[in-house]
């Protein structure tokens, strides 16, 4: 066999073993790639002049970037899975049994296989160098470290340590690698060739200890009990039980760990292992990540890069564009009517930037920078040239037009002015602009600096190169943008104000707030509808559903809870009280709120909720497809998921459909139809998709223009 | 020939008294945001600029070379050198004449420079008594010898020096800065009502400058996260004689007659101008403030380095064959009422003149172009940025009412003068 990926060397009586993947710009470690590393290990096993074995990489920044999820993806049964990782254990088990010690330097990211080969060497060496990260990201995908990571981390790390690493997929750096002994010594990026050879020369003389961190208490089932039922009520808190892949590696590692012996906890590890890759909430994990992926490259490089950004307004939604570009582009210039609110606004940003400076993420100096990148001004004859505007003023359709039409007298051809509306049309916005072709609208989720998902809106006049600029820009401060037709409401909020406005028309019929909220968030949803439309202002909500109301007519049915809300001034978290009341740091139902719903109320079955509200979802989501809006279904999927936190593991709105099946689905929607009225009516794609027996995965000619 | 020197644009910050509004932004911070609204406003791309120039008196010592913290901080590439400059009172002046020098010696054609101070941010300092002892502590290797040092420690060593004072002190004459101005109401026999009438007059003058707005133009608030602040505020509405008259002498409290009210204020401020060539302007499609015709320095007695303006000027007006009677406007920093008494009388005088520089008196100087908008006894003196802000004022001033030609001029701690010959 050729060897294709990593190359022996032999000088003295030291081996090398260098990972250099062909045709790639980082190591994975791939099943071909331990069957070459096995080779070589029984090279070396048969040389007995041999004293040591080094293993490193030879990319830039990487180590080995873990597994080859294409692999995993290509799977076709848990027996297939299964084989491969007891021929993946054979190769590690012999690196780990191998007759000279052997020593790993780990510069740049060490991720899930990569770390699990890290831990079945004898010693670790790593660089400080800031892109040394070691994590076990398998939980993101659907599954755990299967190459005996679940057996090999706690038996060096000790319990608690293995387990929050395992089960958080969390990343920690070089130096806290070697506070949990995980790494035997770590030392700056440069030094690597004299304090290799020297850590190499200790090996041979018998100067370094093998660690072990597993501490004796750990023997002691009574204490091991007691860790396992701590990380289970912490997983409790953060993970929806219907999420398998944590409690499973729990599980395995509750099962195994002192328990049995080596070889058959790692039998059980490959086990259940094999089932979890080859579920679906492990498929449309992976599906995620390569979405994810997909969308992230889905620009062309440009020679000038967007550095330079005008922002308008002082809400919400204009600091977290402040702060995000402030951080990572070179200027943000500020444009508000009065100077005034700069100061808070300053504030406002200044305590998102010191959360990053009190939990180590940046230093003082950094964000002293950050914030000098801020200008501000009250004249638009102050912005000759941008390279970016966004406008974040009132959703009022008039004052943004007259905003155009001030701004764009003093700018240059090449600036591009985007609306971050969260509804109005970006085709009437553009029609006062002259230079229409760089309009468009950039619609960020809130909090702008959590959500990975902006929504790119064009118009009919928006230039292929304004969108490319755009979306290279977005990337670059870390966002994923999908790009979207004008349409009120867009996707995102498209989909959930109907959402939202069932939760709070059950609400009106029967049921409780508790109760609805508890069985949507059981679902898998991150909040209840009803802390959703809190946190996110009922007076947001109103306004925008009277958008989608005036735009959609017929199918939209307001609620007059939210309206009553409104009229009271309970505006949610911001105005202390909404559907719940937040006095003095305690959220408690607001119990004013029953006076304002029907006496003769009825017991509504979580069934019929979780429908409800899905389904008005779903619908609405199939039209967007019937209309364009989007042309893939799995781009509806990745913004639920990304926008509104939709479950990833059930593959997003339309995934969870298809689960259902589209049959059932349009029968229920039928029946609701009569009970409720006409916004339950199916979709005309709903009913096509029926007659033909299709799905949203299968169903595509029937929307795809 | 020499290529015409230009100022393209300028803008400053509004002044504020020592450890009033603008106590918590530091002297970087407060330069770059007054530095990165002048570029972004003048439109030029920051890439097409030389160096950055900055003087700066008080440095800090935890900012060193402030000039290049501020070019970082204000969005200049780090590619792009700066250095900080410092002549005392004339650091703003010297940054825009070592800009000068370079374009002459052909090292570039487009420079920011500027001049700030943070004077809230001078540090009280310890004794180097006190210094000596943490020191010998540190070294201190056993327990009795820590002991026998700490032993030694007397209260007086936590006395402070106050570094303003010390700041303030003239190294050579070892005389604080108003009692040089002293010297000087002795030697040019001016009455402390002249003083604070003056005083009054420059209160009046830049109070209605407030009221009319007329340097709105050349302001841009500093606004932070500590802070929101729009307008020079050393100016007193209302001030009034007795109130002056009512203050005691500070420097020479049993004979003085320089108070509080007849001297500049001690403040925070930067000013930043943007120094080219009237070619590369107009390649960059820049509209001109004004022209740096020329300038001089001069040195003289450290005693009554108040005088500084006569020297500096005269050498100036030799140097480009000017005479008084050419200058439409007169931007004179007024470090002390005494101080601009001296030079408004010695200007005129013919024995003075036949003194210093054996010719007839310069000439009178028309009052009412001097200082036309109120001086450093109004809106403050913070050291470092005077220089640039007389300059900045005085073109500005030139363009607003149609004039030709200005004079900006201020004295230095330590005997020296400085003069800019300037033209719109």
């Amino acid at each position: 066999m050729k060897n294709l990926n990593l190359k022996l060397s032999v000088k003295n009586d030291i081996a090398t073993i260098v990972f250099d993947m062909k045709d790639s710009k980082v190591n994975i470690l791939s099943f071909s790639v331990l069957e070459e590393l096995s080779i070589f290990l029984d090279e070396i096993n048969k040389n007995k002049d041999l004293k040591v074995l080094l293993l490193k990489s030879a990319k830039k920044n990487n180590f080995i970037a873990g597994a080859n999820i294409k692999e995993i993806q290509a799977f076709k049964s848990e027996k297939d899975v299964y084989d491969t990782l007891l021929q993946g254990h054979e190769v590690l088990n012999k690196l780990e049994n191998l007759k000279i010690p052997s020593i790993v330097y780990i510069n740049g990211f060490c991720l899930g296989g990569g770390l699990e080969l890290a831990l079945a060497c004898t010693y670790r060496i790593a660089s400080t160098n800031d892109k040394t990260i070691f994590s076990f990201p398998e939980i993101k995908l659907g599954f755990f470290p299967g190459l005996a990571g679940t057996q090999r981390a706690p038996k060096l790390l000790g319990l608690v340590n293995a387990l929050d690493l395992i089960l958080s997929a969390k990343k920690i750096d070089a130096k806290k690698a070697l506070r949990i002994k995980l790494v035997n010594e770590v030392f700056a990026q440069g030094q690597e060739e004299f304090k290799i050879k020297k850590f190499i020369e200790n090996v041979i003389d018998k100067k370094v200890k093998v660690a072990n961190k597993s501490s004796f208490i750990e023997y002691v089932p009574f204490i091991r009990n007691i860790i396992y039922k701590k990380a289970y009520q912490s997983l409790e808190k953060k993970v929806n039980k219907d999420f398998k892949a944590p409690y499973k590696a729990l599980e395995v590692i509750a099962a195994t760990y002192k328990k049995v012996s080596f070889k058959e906890a790692i039998k059980l590890e490959a086990k259940e292992f094999s089932k979890l890759a080859m579920s679906t909430q492990s498929k449309y994990l992976i599906n995620l990540f390569f979405t994810f992926e997909e969308l992230n490259k889905n620009y062309t490089k440009t020679e000038d890069k967007i550095e330079s950004s005008v922002i308008l307004g002082n809400g919400v939604m204009a600091k977290g564009i402040i702060f995000l570009f402030s951080k990572y582009l070179n200027e943000v210039r500020i444009k508000v009517r009065n100077l005034d609110q700069i100061q808070n606004i300053l504030k406002d940003i200044f305590k998102v930037y010191d959360y990053l400076i009190k939990s180590r993420r940046l230093t003082k100096t950094q964000v002293d920078f950050n914030m000098n990148k801020i200008s501000y001004t009250n004249n638009y004859e102050n912005i000759k040239s941008s390279d970016l505007i966004i406008e974040a003023i009132v959703e009022d359709l008039d004052i943004k037009k007259q905003t155009y039409i001030d701004l764009e007298r003093n700018l240059d051809k090449n600036t591009i002015i985007a609306s971050n509306t969260s509804s109005l049309s970006i085709e009437e916005l553009s029609k006062s602009i002259t230079n229409k072709k760089n309009f468009l609208g950039i619609h960020f989720f809130n909090p702008v600096n959590l959500m990975p998902l902006v929504e790119v809106i064009s118009s009919s006049h928006t230039s292929k190169e304004t969108i490319n600029r755009v979306f290279e820009v977005l990337i670059s401060t870390g966002k994923t943008p999908i790009l979207v037709k004008d349409c009120a409401g867009f996707i995102v909020n498209r989909l959930l104000l109907p959402y939202l406005n069932e939760a709070a028309l059950i609400l009106e019929e029967g049921s409780s707030i508790e109760e609805i909220d508890k069985t949507i968030k059981d679902f898998g949803m991150p909040m209840g509808p009803f802390t959703l439309v809190d946190t996110v202002g009922i007076d947001i909500a109103y306004k925008v559903s009277n958008i989608l109301a005036d735009a959609y007519g017929k199918r939209v049915k307001k609620s007059e809870l939210i309206s009553k809300l409104y009229e009271l001034k309970l505006l949610g978290k911001k105005s202390g009280e909404g559907f719940y009341s937040y006095e003095n740091k305690t959220i408690t139902v607001n119990p004013s709120i029953e006076a304002l719903v029907n006496e003769n109320r009825r017991d509504i079955k979580k069934e019929e909720i979780i429908q409800r509200s899905m389904f008005i979802m779903i619908n609405e989501a199939a039209r967007c497809l019937e209309e364009n809006i989007v042309e893939d279904a799995y781009i509806i999927d990745f913004a639920m998921i990304t926008g509104t936190g939709f479950p990833p593991y059930k593959g997003g709105i339309l995934e969870y459909a298809n689960t259902f099946g589209i049959n059932n689905i349009c029968k229920i929607l039928k029946t609701y139809q009569k009970e409720y009225g006409e916004r339950f009516r199916p979709c005309d794609l709903i009913v096509d998709l029926t007659k033909n027996k299709l799905d949203f995965n299968t169903g595509e000619k029937l929307w795809k223009r | 020939m020499k290529e015409k020197i230009v100022i393209i644009n300028g803008l400053r910050s509004p002044i504020a008294k020592s450890n009033g509004l603008l106590k918590d932004v530091s002297a970087d911070n407060m330069a770059a945001i007054i530095s990165k609204e002048l570029v972004l406003r003048s439109g030029i791309s920051y890439d097409k600029f030389d160096e950055v120039i900055i003087g700066n008196v008080a440095q800090d010592a935890a900012c060193a070379n402030v000039a290049r913290v501020i070019s970082m901080k204000a969005g200049f590439s780090q590619y792009i050198p700066a250095y900080t400059v410092h002549r005392n009172c004339a650091s703003g002046m010297q940054a825009i004449s070592s800009a000068i020098e370079k374009i002459h010696s052909g090292q570039g054609k487009l420079y920011l420079v500027g001049g700030v101070e943070s004077m809230s941010s001078i540090p009280l300092l310890y004794s180097n008594k006190f210094k000596e002892f943490m020191t010998s502590l540190t070294y201190a290797k056993s327990t009795m010898q820590k002991l026998k040092i700490i032993s030694s420690f007397k209260p007086s060593y936590l006395k402070p020096i106050i570094a303003l004072i010390s700041g303030l002190t003239d190294p050579i004459s070892g005389k604080i800065m108003g009692i040089t101005a002293e010297n000087l109401a002795n030697e040019f026999k001016i009455s402390r009502e002249e003083q604070d009438e003056y005083s009054l007059l420059s209160h009046i003058k830049a109070q209605k400058a407030q009221e009319d707005n007329v340097l709105g133009d050349e302001v841009h608030p500093i606004i932070t996260k500590e802070t929101t602040f729009y307008k020079d505020d050393g100016i007193r509405y209302g001030q009034n004689i007795k109130a002056l008259n009512k203050l005691r002498p500070i420097f020479d409290r049993t004979c003085g007659s320089v108070t509080a009210g007849n001297s500049s204020q001690v403040s925070d401020g930067a000013c930043m101008l943007i120094v080219s060539t009237e070619s590369y302007a107009k390649e960059l499609g820049c509209e001109i403030l004004g022209y740096v015709k020329d300038y001089a320095y001069a040195g003289l007695d450290a005693s009554r380095m108040g005088l500084g303006p006569i020297y500096a000027t005269k050498k100036l007006f030799d140097k480009t064959k000017t005479k008084l009677e050419d200058i439409d406007l007169i931007e004179m920093n007024e470090a002390f009422s005494a101080q601009a008494i001296a030079n408004i009388k010695a200007f005129k005088s013919n024995k003075f003149c036949k003194i210093a520089f054996g010719t007839e008196a310069l000439g009178e100087i028309n009052e009412k172009i001097l200082n036309i908008n109120g001086g450093a006894i109004a809106l403050g003196h913070p050291v470092g940025m005077s220089g640039a802000r007389i300059v900045l004022t005085a073109l500005k001033q030139l363009k607003k009412n149609n004039k030709k030609r200005a004079l900006a001029t201020l004295c230095v701690g330590g005997g020296q003068g400085a003069s800019f010959l300037l033209e719109v």
